[in-house]
């Protein structure tokens, strides 16, 4: 029988450890995506869910339920990358390769169907994706990361972020926005660069 | 474009009420601005899609860390006030005990003749008659006596039968009843029930009373 989020709170307060490593074996890989695509760096996202699992272990007596649990380690998480963001007193890195490395292609994983100019454009659109979402203000990327990867709703972000649910609809609304233009001038430069390459071969 | 904003953020995002939708379904249709608004925004979140998180392996290794609360915190409330409770009976009773059992009988004092003058003598305290202060090394000491009294009786009546009438040691056995060894060791008997169950022995005066009583003479019994 599977045991809620609730339960395993429970349990994990109670002393019961194997709860607890339940609930992290559930939440890690959300949890680790936040926190890469909010730091742009594996390493520094691994050490960040480390810490993040850790205070929620410690905080569980002060873990009241008032909000999911989810919501919650979100929270531990975004707070902890801002700390980092601070510590470090830069943007989020985007980590990605320039261009697309052959050899790397070859380990890719390939949707069906797939071909490899296909995966080549889903690498390109991911880097530049991650390259205009690194650019926005942290608090419209941290709006966008909660609502289109984790599907929170407007009112869990509001309490997540600890600000009014309009606020969240307009910081979704101008990142969007943002984002649109960045992605539709990135992939115009990208055409641009293709159609020079291939009259200069032709 | 029109100051739509909001409603068509939740629009896109589905998170409308029935009427809400159908009102912007309505705007939609004569608006031509939200509606390249709405595929703008459609279009993004498709793009969102394609920014993937490698692939990891669990950075978590299950832990088995100390324990949230100390041990002592998960006893019951009634079960630290009840050890409360015996320990203090335990000091009690075992205070009680030694004032009767321990005290050593006192030789017949001259009666004092008491005068307007004269402050009344007041005797020095027996050393273990401070209450509830040495109870368990009294009944331990208590323990050892009785123990060497059995031993050394049984020695005695191994190389001398028992007989009635007066002994070397100036016991008297009684044949009608009991002879020394069985009142002795019934005697232990009951201190060691005591020993394990003195918060029943101080379930009332009365009854602690009334068995220290017995005690005492079935202690001083084989002395008289």
């Amino acid at each position: 029988m599977t045991r809620t989020d609730e339960e395993l709170v429970a349990r994990a307060t109670a002393g019961d450890l194997d709860c607890f490593n339940q609930l992290v074996a559930r939440w890690e890989r959300p949890i680790y995506a936040l926190a890469y695509r909010t730091l742009g760096r594996e390493e520094d996202a691994r050490d960040v869910v480390q810490e993040a699992f850790l205070r929620a272990y410690r905080g569980l007596h002060g873990f009241k339920g008032e909000a999911k649990f989810s919501s919650w380690l979100y929270r531990i998480t975004l707070n902890l990358c801002r700390d980092w963001m601070r510590r470090e007193r830069r943007a989020p890195i985007v980590q990605v390769p320039e261009g697309v490395d052959p050899v790397d292609l070859a380990d890719a994983q390939m949707a069906p169907g797939e071909s490899v100019e296909d995966l080549v454009a889903r690498r390109e659109m991911s880097q530049a994706v991650a390259r205009a979402m690194a650019e926005l203000p942290e608090d419209q990327r941290t709006a966008i990361l909660l609502k289109e990867y984790h599907g929170l709703t407007f009112q869990e972000i509001a309490d997540t972020l600890g600000c009014p649910l309009s606020t969240v609809k307009t910081r979704l609304y101008q990142g969007l926005s943002v984002l649109r233009r960045r992605l539709e001038r990135r992939q115009a430069e990208a055409a641009s660069l293709r159609r020079a390459t291939w009259e200069s071969s032709s | 474009m029109c100051d739509e904003r909001e409603r068509l953020i939740e629009y896109v995002y589905d998170e409308c009420d029935a009427a809400e939708r159908e009102r912007v379904v309505r705007h939609l249709e004569t608006c031509g601005g939200c509606r390249e608004e709405i595929a703008a925004l459609r279009d993004t979140r498709q793009d969102l899609l394609a920014w993937q998180v490698p692939d990891h392996g669990s950075v978590w290794t299950p832990f088995a860390p100390a324990r949230l609360r100390p041990w002592w915190r998960e006893v019951p409330a009634w079960a630290t006030a009840a050890a409360a409770g015996v320990m203090l009976m335990l000091g009690v009773a075992g205070g009680a005990a030694s004032q009767v059992l321990l005290a050593r009988p006192a030789a017949p004092a001259a009666p004092v003749e008491h005068t307007a003058a004269v402050a009344p003598v007041v005797p020095p305290p027996a050393p273990a008659a401070v209450e509830g202060a040495v109870s368990r090394a009294e009944f331990d000491a208590l323990e050892q006596r009785l123990q060497t009294a059995i031993r050394d009786e049984e020695a005695r009546l191994a190389r001398r039968p028992p007989a009635p009438g007066a002994t070397p040691a100036g016991l008297v056995y009684r044949t009608d009843t009991v002879d020394n060894v069985t009142l002795y060791k019934a005697l232990y008997a009951d201190l060691i029930r005591l020993q394990r169950s003195l918060s029943e022995l101080k379930k009332s005066d009365e009854t602690q009373n009334s068995v220290l009583s017995a005690l005492m003479a079935q202690q001083g019994q084989p002395r008289r």
